[in-house]
């Protein structure tokens, strides 16, 4: 009879690590979500600041809200575009992105210039994302090892927790948690640190859209800048269509400079 | 009767473009500044209103023409530190063309060279000048075609078509990119009289820290040269604090003071009068809301220098709102603080306090 308890919990102990799922798997999975051949987004980004807590409702309200709205292509992890499309004192604003190069076009100059070095970690138009946040789009897997830490209900889904820890140096943030939806592998919370521990940022991830193919993209997130004490950003995506065929030689700097 | 033309072209322009279907064609925009001064002359104080209306139409026709204008009226009031009536002008006005194998502008149109923060020796068609500085640099009557040579890379040539034609300057350009660098290399006809300036500039970053330089180097037709160059930095801090830093070598520039070409200066043949000079900046953004910015330009060789504080309030989505000074020191008869025989406008040398709003429409 002891033998059988044995082979049972055995077999059970054996099945349970074949179903197991490790971070990394955890991560390509996301990759799978995340990437794509080429992409054409319109998006808004909106900005709060002076967010305090409303004495009548116990709500956090914001003093000012700044609302921008913009157009993205991305193709690859290596080539994005975008341009501001709204209010008029940012109209034609575009930024351009090749591999680790990234430049900005200022109508108001009519100059195109390159962000190098830690001018990268500016608030991009004020907002709490940084010019990095906002062209990130490289693949988790090839830049981080990644370790699964438990699992937690966020948001009324099932998540995976999964910790990140960077494997080359050209990263943003040294260390990324993250609560990865288990069914949809897409992260609803992210939280970046610098490599001295300290919690930089937070992105909530409220709305998650279906794309077809069983591929599931973030569509409504918030970003908080945690060296900030009162702003958010709320960055919206209203339109996305992925694989789709891109203007010719929009990844140029002469494209940058078309009117 | 003549300042209002430009009005009532803006008044008939904007009533045109109510019609829906030419606002969906063409892109309409720009933005009305007004402006006060407070200066601290050296006799008594002043006050200056400033205004300044930017209209800008353009069109893209099909895929392979864009034109472009932007039509400017400005005007000065008050006890004027200098007679300046109202005046309308076409400061940009060119058609671009789009080829497969080249990008051909032609027409008044701003050509910006150098990756300096404010001094760019390789931009020969609109330097930096603390007497002419505004938002936007006065744009240059040119043909420019741009040959693409990949998607960071490309060759430029710019011929000039200036006023008087022994100033008219050809101009080529290449421009490339390495790793996290972008470097070009330039040449300048500078006029009929032979004389020519080679030169070339860089844009990177070095162990996280944002790097520009530029060198020229100018062959005058007499036999004499001189070399212009920059160096600058910039770091950015997780709290947003940016912080920049550029020398700038003046080879035309006199150690001296009593070498400095006045004459030149004031009648805008040259930029500055001596030979180093040392930029400081520090700037904080707070949201998309407000914005601190501290300048502080140092002439090495005389002392004398100019501090430019400035807060920018973002009142509304397209209205901001500016404060702050512009104070020029050092002793007297120096480049920033020269006496009245040096400096008859009386510009230089004062404390300038202003307030601005701007509406962009």
């Amino acid at each position: 009879m002891k033998k059988i308890g044995f082979i049972i919990l055995f077999l059970f102990i054996f099945a349970s690590l074949a179903n197991a799922i490790t971070g990394e798997e955890i991560i390509k999975r996301i990759d799978q979500n995340m990437l794509f051949k080429t992409a054409k987004m319109t998006a808004r980004m909106i900005i709060k600041t002076g967010i305090e807590v409303d004495e009548k409702t116990g709500k956090p309200e914001a003093d000012t809200v700044r609302e921008k709205k913009l157009l993205m292509y991305s193709e690859g992890s290596d080539k994005a575009y975008a341009e501001f499309l709204y209010p008029n004192r940012d109209k034609g604003v575009k930024y351009l992105k090749i591999g680790d190069n990234l430049w900005m076009y200022l109508p108001s100059v009519e100059k195109v210039i390159k962000i190098a070095g830690h001018m990268l970690r500016q608030s991009m138009m004020g907002s709490d994302f940084s010019y990095e946040d906002s062209m990130e789009s490289d693949s988790l897997v090839k830049k981080y090892d990644a370790k699964l830490v438990g699992s937690e209900k966020y948001l009324d889904r099932e998540c995976y927790v999964v910790e990140l820890v960077a494997k080359v140096k050209e990263v943003t943030y040294y260390k990324v948690k993250l609560w990865v939806d288990k069914e949809r592998f897409v992260y609803l919370k992210e939280e970046l640190y610098a490599k001295s521990g300290k919690l930089l940022k937070v992105m909530v991830v409220t709305k998650v859209d279906h794309l077809g193919g069983g591929r599931y993209y973030p569509t409504y997130m918030t970003m908080r800048n945690m060296l900030r004490k009162d702003s958010k950003t709320d960055f919206i995506i209203d339109s996305i269509e992925l694989d789709v065929k891109l203007p010719a030689g929009i990844f140029s700097l002469r494209n940058l400079r078309k009117g | 009767m003549k300042k209002y033309n430009l009005i009532y072209i803006v008044l008939l322009l904007l009533l045109v473009a109510a019609s829906a279907s030419f606002a969906e064609d063409w892109d309409i925009g720009g933005y009305i500044r007004s402006e006060i001064d407070y200066v601290m002359f050296k006799d008594a104080p002043r006050v200056a209103a400033l205004d300044k209306v930017r209209l800008r139409i353009a069109r893209e026709i099909g895929d392979h023409l864009y034109i472009h204008t932007e039509l400017v009226y400005n005007r000065m009031d008050g006890s004027s530190l200098v007679t300046l009536p109202g005046y309308n002008s076409l400061d940009r006005c060119y058609a671009q063309i789009y080829f497969p194998m080249v990008d051909l502008t032609v027409g008044r149109q701003r050509i910006a060279w150098g990756t300096g923060y404010i001094w760019n020796p390789t931009d020969v068609f609109n330097p930096f000048s603390l007497t002419l500085s505004d938002e936007e640099r006065e744009g240059i009557s040119a043909a420019r075609a741009i040959v693409p040579l990949g998607a960071a890379s490309y060759m430029e040539f710019v011929q000039t078509a200036q006023q008087n034609p022994a100033n008219d300057k050809f101009a080529f350009k290449i421009k490339g990119n390495a790793g996290l660098f972008d470097f070009s290399s330039s040449f300048v006809k500078l006029n009929s009289a032979g004389d020519n300036q080679f030169g070339g500039d860089f844009v990177g970053e070095l162990l996280t820290i944002g790097v520009k330089g530029e060198y020229i180097n100018v062959f005058l037709n007499s036999g004499r040269q001189y070399s212009r160059y920059i160096l600058g930095a910039d770091y950015t801090f997780e709290t947003d604090v940016m912080l920049i830093g550029e020398y700038y070598f003046n080879g035309l520039g006199a150690t001296n003071v009593s070498a400095y070409d006045w004459t030149s200066y004031l009648t805008g043949s040259i930029y500055q009068l001596a030979r180093d000079y040392l930029y400081l900046g520090a700037s904080r953004t707070y949201g998309d809301i407000y914005q601190i910015q501290l300048s502080y330009i140092l002439n090495t060789n005389d002392g004398s220098f100019v501090i430019y504080p400035m807060w920018t309030w973002n009142v509304l989505n397209d209205l901001d709102f500016y404060l702050g000074a512009l104070t020029m020191g050092g002793s007297s008869g120096t480049e920033y603080n020269p006496n009245s025989t040096q400096d008859p406008t009386g510009l230089l040398g004062n404390t300038y306090y202003f307030a601005k709003l701007r509406y962009s429409f």
